[in-house]
């Protein structure tokens, strides 16, 4: 190991940079059109389908109750449970492709297209 | 087992004792501060200090010791215990990188890439449990923004570990 930073350090550091906002820009700039159905996967099992309409969700999670509104914004996780609840600040989501995620939860929420979420998955 | 190699035993026992305690602490201090936290899912991973200092004074099997010692415990201790799942996969996946690195490119690379690299094949490790516990492809979405802040992350924990003064490897 070297005691000075080297240009591979460096090489290293850009490189990573350059492909994380390559990748950002990418997952940005996937097609996108306005949603029609919601999915929810609970511990990677499918857990419901709805329509993207106003209603209010409950959702057992292992840390008890997940909520989530549905509203003329889109859907949004307005209670988690969970320790960090990261995944309230984001949303709401209204496009095909997007998704919302609770780690702790196990809980994913994902908006698609009439045809079902494949195109969500190709990423 | 001859006098020397009992004593070096005890003495790696000794570091990797003291040093998955300093990581514990480090990562309930990091967690007690909200603006480290609040990052899009991303932190500054201090304690992942103690890991790279392993890393770069311990070798293989010690490091991997402090690495997940460290993650096991504070993820009791935070009491999310899937949290042991996403850090145990990263800190696997970083240490092994790191060290293998560290052997592969010698005196090409300093402290302060192997902490960027490893802080690169942690989020890859975390995105590949989220896969697996989630069951949803969603979860590569987030790869490149956790990637984004480790690159960050790592640069700052390896500019620290490149500031001391490392002991000589025994």
């Amino acid at each position: 190991m070297n005691e000075h930073v080297t240009a591979l350090d460096k090489l290293l550091f850009v490189g990573v940079v350059l492909l994380s906002v390559l990748g950002i820009l990418l997952v940005g700039l996937l097609p996108r059109s306005k949603g029609e159905m919601v999915e929810v996967r609970v511990a990677g099992e499918l857990y419901g389908t709805y329509p993207l309409s106003p209603q209010t969700l409950h959702i057992p999670v292992a840390y008890g109750e997940a909520v989530v509104q549905i509203g003329p914004d889109g859907a949004a996780i307005t209670e988690a449970g969970c320790p960090d609840g990261q995944c309230m600040r984001e949303g709401p989501i209204s496009q095909s492709g997007q998704s919302l995620i609770c780690l702790p939860g196990r809980l994913v929420i994902t908006v698609t297209g009439k045809g079902g979420g494949a195109d969500v998955t190709t990423y | 087992m001859s006098r020397l190699t009992e004593r070096r035993t005890v003495r790696t026992l000794c570091q990797c004792a003291i040093l998955i305690a300093l990581g514990i602490l480090l990562h309930v201090a990091e967690n007690s501060i909200p603006f480290f936290t609040s990052a899009m899912g991303g932190k500054l991973g201090l304690a992942n200090l103690v890991t790279l200092y392993a890393c770069l004074t311990m070798g293989l099997p010690a490091a991997l010791t402090v690495g997940l010692g460290r993650v096991v415990v504070a993820g009791l201790l935070s009491g999310a215990p899937t949290a042991i799942l996403y850090g145990g996969a990263g800190t696997l996946i970083s240490v092994l990188a790191m060290v293998g690195l560290g052997r592969l490119a010698g005196r090409h690379i300093s402290a302060v890439g192997l902490s960027v690299a490893g802080a690169a094949c942690y989020n890859v490790g975390q995105i590949l449990v989220a896969r697996l516990l989630l069951g949803s492809g969603a979860v590569f979405a987030y790869l490149p923004v956790l990637t984004l802040i480790g690159a960050f992350a790592g640069l700052a924990t390896g500019t620290l570990i490149h500031r001391i003064k490392l002991p000589d490897r025994r």
